[in-house]
């Protein structure tokens, strides 16, 4: 499933993917992955990504319909 | 002797490729991320399963056709089931982008690769004429210029699956 929550949440805060990649010590395609819904990310990476974006774990990748 | 000056050759090379690649190691901050880990242990299975059931076929072909065609000497048998399993490992990373490490840029790695597999076709092309595929007693030998061949598809395919790979995701955007 797409995780249109962190697409959405790179973007407001004009980051690109490969810039948030860097930010997170992954590969841009690592980023593309987890958008895409394709790799699911370990939680050290969630908060990599969370602190990147200033956002919380729930706000990112918590998923009421699971 | 000529055997053992090639020997210490081939010595002297890996000691100074280890000697260097070290250091390079050390200095970079080069590394894979932990999806590409995942996929180079895939990779690695997969390139397992493909030597073993190379392995099992080449046995039943053995078996039963062994003794009317054509079978493979210990080193050609040994150097295409390494060709197999190393063009599914490189296959594989590559397509899934977990060849090259994080932060590493890759095209003037596979431009280079591309032309070495080139020059090794071109060689093998070239002396195709000359070439022939001993066969003493029903039994494939190892020559140099099959090593060019393997060497040849072995780059020419990473080249290839690298190139495609990119093309594919520019189209997808």
């Amino acid at each position: 499933m797409k995780n249109l929550r962190l697409k959405s949440a790179r973007a407001a805060k004009d980051l690109s993917q490969e810039d948030l990649a860097k930010l997170c010590d992954v590969s841009r395609q690592t980023i593309s992955a987890i958008e895409k819904g394709d790799y699911n990310p370990t939680i050290k990476l969630c908060i990599a990504i969370c602190k990147a974006l200033d956002k919380t774990l729930d706000d990112l990748f918590w998923d009421e319909s699971l | 002797m000529k055997s053992t000056f090639t020997f210490l050759l081939f010595c002297i090379v890996l000691a100074v490729c280890l000697l260097f690649s070290l250091p390079i190691k050390k200095y970079t901050n080069y590394h894979y991320d932990e999806r590409q880990e995942i996929i180079r242990g895939k990779a690695n299975k997969y390139a397992n399963y493909t030597l073993i059931i190379f392995l099992a076929v080449y046995f039943i072909y053995d078996l039963f056709f062994g003794d009317k065609f054509i079978t493979l000497s210990a080193s050609v048998l040994a150097f295409t089931g390494i060709l197999l399993s190393v063009c599914i490992f490189l296959i594989y990373s590559v397509w899934n982008s977990a060849f090259l490490q994080v932060n590493q840029h890759g095209t003037g790695i596979f431009v280079l690769y591309g032309f070495i597999a080139l020059l090794n076709i071109g060689v093998f092309i070239l002396n195709y004429k000359n070439t022939t595929f001993p066969i003493e007693n029903g039994v494939l030998q190892f020559t140099n210029s099959l090593s060019q061949l393997f060497c040849g598809i072995i780059f020419g395919s990473v080249s290839i699956t690298y190139f495609i790979k990119r093309i594919t995701d520019k189209m997808e955007g």
